[in-house]
């Protein structure tokens, strides 16, 4: 026997892989893809300067827009 | 409640202004109110529910949201929904038929041309419009028409195999087509 003939486990061997069936129909279920009930969707909204000290921030308006449940900051 | 994101219904509560679209997609007709701002992306991943189009960047960069709009590549994130109005939209969904993969999808399978899967239907759809055009590319035909898809998995050498490979099975099934023809 020669060394390429020898294979450790499945070391060597040729594998079909499992997930290409699903990927390649466009049934890949990356996370953004998974829709769940009660599901809120977040933005991020970053500072427009590069280099700044941030004194306040007023998350009143953002509260009040319909449909907003939670301001992070 | 609108969703910035969402088809809106007719029956707006405020005064988003919406505009009726028609639009076959896989060969289906929907018939849809979508706010003008709305990306052809997000009609077809929210609206349509059809997630195999895929968002991967900002910037118009990556080419993993690209679907066929008339049978040309584009990227739908750089669309909006209305301006697709009228038109034939292909996504991943419509390669494969009910009972069979296309054989662009076999190529890729065959040929290890994902890892991922993430890039792989913008990968498949721009290669099915540079075959519908040029059935016998060359390897560097192939990269350049890929070069608007962006893989960060595969560094590309099985992907283009995949292509090349789709294109010798594709020519050599016409062939028997042909020849089957009286």
């Amino acid at each position: 026997m020669t060394v390429d003939e020898v294979k450790i486990g499945c070391l060597g061997a040729r594998r079909t892989r499992v997930e290409d069936n699903r990927f390649i129909r466009g049934m890949g279920n990356y996370v953004d893809d998974i829709t769940l009930p009660g599901m809120l969707h977040m933005e991020v909204l970053r500072s427009p300067l590069a280099h700044a000290r941030i004194k306040s921030i007023d998350t009143s308006a953002a509260l009040a827009m319909p449909g907003v449940q939670l301001v992070l900051t | 409640m609108t969703s910035l994101f969402a088809v809106v219904p007719a029956e707006s509560s405020d005064d988003t202004p919406v505009r009726r679209i028609t639009v076959s997609v896989n060969g289906k007709r929907h018939t849809l109110d979508v706010e003008p701002r709305l990306l052809l992306a997000h009609m077809i991943r929210q609206g349509l529910e059809l997630t195999g189009t895929h968002i991967g960047c900002d910037t118009t960069n990556c080419g993993a949201c690209t679907v066929l709009i008339d049978g040309a590549p584009v990227k739908s994130c750089t669309m909006f929904a209305v301006q697709a109005d009228g038109h034939e939209v292909t996504t991943v969904e419509g390669l494969a038929s009910a009972s069979e993969l296309h054989t662009i999808q076999e190529g890729f399978r065959d040929e290890h041309g994902l890892q991922c899967g993430f890039c792989t239907p913008g990968m498949m759809l721009t290669a099915k419009a540079l075959l519908d055009e040029n059935p016998d590319p060359t390897e560097d035909e192939v990269r350049w028409a890929l070069s608007g898809n962006l893989c960060r998995c595969t560094g590309y050498q099985n992907i283009v195999k995949s292509v090349l490979m789709a294109a010798a099975r594709l020519r050599a099934n016409n062939h028997v087509e042909e020849d089957e023809a009286p």
